[in-house]
């Protein structure tokens, strides 16, 4: 008798779903490239082909299940190791193991998403539209407290763990790997907003389908969430696939914040680094770097970003009153 | 047929164990199938957690109507009001008492009158920028410099004080950036020295510091143009299971590294 039951839920769960199942097509271009990497007691992470070589991109957090298995929709299983780890970015490199390259490059990168595009979060439990906010939040990232500009992206759903999933924009090209969400006591609850983010994401697609499980739509909640930015995810990519897989985050070995004037202030310099090597100490302000004046610690902190691993940066020094230019090669964290 | 009455046998009947070996050795599709049945279960158990006055309307109104909290009585009547009026304006004389009390009191006598002088707030943790920090020693009187030894004592007020140059919660930023830069090898008296603000022994960087800036205003402007800055704490969400994120509009004490 429970049986039928459960059987006769099944089938009309399978109705519902086949009634509303209008694939996406931003998920039919990248849903041969995805693969979901099981546990049990835990959710599942989420990794995405990046290069024809058989190197999937996943989340840190999904590394620490053994074996790493990674399945694609069809059920085919392929199995993976960690290659690499960035702390700084919490994202990691696997590779497929006994990899048969089909000519399948994976996905791209996205150069640029406008605010407003839509976009496709693939989680562990099934699609989630979103919508692209802004790629111009400032990210201080712990505990390493590095700057990290961050993408924020709404979703439309604030029931589904999100820890991990993988956003693609309209075109299938990658635009992040969500890392973190807003704090339900900070979340933006703007009616507004709330209500414009919910049209846009039902206007632009009718439904997605994952393994033929969808997650939960509708107006019960927004979640906001960020991933790094382009510029950074481009950097962590071609970091992971250089010969050595490693990501060279510029530093100089700073620890720096507001001053009570223009400018950044030294708080701690890091032995061995970079501008302790210049001869910067713990109370310096610097007040301009490549010639453009420093206003705060974050446009400081951009400054480096900009720069890569081997750069000459010049920093314009106020020590005690007096002001001198040092130059300083830009290093790694490590 | 036999492998789906299975799985729910092994969904409502067995333990988690099972389903565990059930979940590594089938194939995807049995596994989301006793997944949802799993699920099912859970959401029938839930089912029964519904309280009962919200099955049917009749139930919820009477529950209404009894949870309904009884009528407090009258604490306070009104016979009482010219008596507490009376009390009251005869404890406002007693206070406003003998205007000799007002005298200033000489330094010669502090130390025998000090309880009855206006004590000083105890140092508390005060994450505001113009506070004084926890580490600060207690002084209950501070007489300013240029007094004389006869002047009456002085008691500095709040704006009066000397802005110190962290905060409690500078303390909290620094001792992320000190977990950090311990990983690079910097020694720990410095790191020590920096958190707590002490001297931590001689080091360049406590020679070199500088002086206690100007208060927070200054710094406020400097940060007239920063954007809005999200912190990405390493502690996961429960419910999301990624980082929580916090958003800072004015990012004043946050330290970067890089």
């Amino acid at each position: 008798m429970l049986s039928l039951a459960v059987k006769a839920g099944l089938a009309l769960l399978a109705m519902g779903q086949q009634q509303a199942a209008v694939v996406d097509p931003a998920w039919v271009r990248v849903r041969s490239s995805v693969v979901r990497i099981d546990a049990v007691g835990q959710n599942p992470g989420l990794g995405v082909l990046i290069d024809s070589r058989g190197y999937f991109l996943t989340h840190k957090d999904s590394t620490n299940i053994r074996p790493l298995m990674g399945r694609y929709g069809d059920n085919q299983a392929v199995l993976l190791t960690v290659v690499a780890v960035d702390d700084q970015t919490q994202l990691a490199l696997l590779r497929a193991e006994n990899w048969v390259s089909t000519g399948q490059g994976g996905v791209q990168v996205a150069a640029k998403t406008a605010p407003g595009a839509p976009l496709l979060a693939v989680t562990a439990v099934g699609p989630v539209k979103g919508e692209f906010v802004s790629d111009e939040k400032v990210g201080q990232m712990r505990p390493s407290l590095r700057y990290a500009p961050l993408s924020e992206i709404r979703l439309e759903s604030n029931v589904v763990p999100i820890g991990g999933a993988l956003v693609f924009d309209a075109q299938g090209a990658l635009v992040g790997v969500l890392g973190a969400t807003l704090s339900s006591n900070n979340q933006t609850s703007s009616p507004g907003k709330a209500v414009a983010a919910q049209k846009s994401t039902l206007a632009s697609a009718d439904s997605v389908e994952l393994t033929g499980k969808r997650s939960q739509y509708g107006p019960q909640g927004m979640t906001v969430a960020y991933s790094l930015g382009p510029a950074v995810l481009d950097r962590v990519v071609k970091g992971f696939l250089s010969p050595e897989h490693k990501v060279k985050h510029p530093s100089v070995g700073l620890f720096f914040k507001a001053s009570a004037e223009p400018g950044a202030l030294i708080e701690e310099v890091l032995a061995g680094g970079a501008a302790s090597l210049a001869g910067i100490q713990p109370g310096d302000i610097v007040k301009e770097a490549d010639g453009q004046v420093i206003h705060n610690p974050v446009e400081f902190a951009i400054a480096l970003f900009n720069h890569n691993v081997g750069d000459k940066i010049v920093l314009k020094i106020k020590r005690q009153g007096e002001e001198s230019e040092v130059s300083v090669i830009v290093g790694t964290q490590d | 047929m036999k492998d789906l009455d299975k799985l729910i046998e092994i969904a409502f009947d067995g333990d988690e164990s099972a389903q565990a070996a059930l979940m590594a050795a089938s194939s995807y599709d049995q596994r989301e199938e006793l997944q949802s049945l799993v699920d099912l279960k859970q959401g029938l158990r839930k089912l029964r957690e519904v309280p009962e006055c919200q099955l049917t309307t009749e139930r919820l109104r009477s529950a209404v109507l009894r949870s309904a909290a009884p009528r407090r009585p009258q604490r306070f009547p009104l016979w009482y009001a010219p008596l507490a009026a009376a009390a009251a304006f005869g404890a406002f004389l007693l206070l406003k008492g003998n205007p000799q009390q007002d005298r200033p009191i000489s330094l010669n006598t502090v130390a025998s009158r000090q309880p009855q002088a206006k004590q000083p707030v105890a140092p508390s943790v005060d994450r505001s920028e113009d506070s004084v920090a926890a580490t600060e020693p207690a002084n209950p009187i501070v007489v300013p410099e240029d007094q004389t030894s006869n002047s009456p004592v002085a008691f500095r007020s709040k704006s009066e004080r000397v802005p110190r140059h962290r905060s409690v919660s500078d303390a909290e930023e620094i001792k992320n950036a000190v977990k950090v830069a311990n990983e690079f090898g910097i020694r720990a008296e410095k790191t020590e020295a920096l958190v707590t603000g002490g001297s931590g022994g001689a080091s360049t960087k406590e020679a070199s510091m500088p002086a206690a800036p100007a208060g927070s205003g200054l710094r406020e402007a400097s940060l007239a143009g920063a954007p809005a800055m999200v912190v990405v704490t390493d502690t996961k969400s429960p419910e999301t299971g990624a980082a929580s994120a916090k958003e800072v509009s004015v990012p004043r004490d946050v330290v970067f590294g890089g």
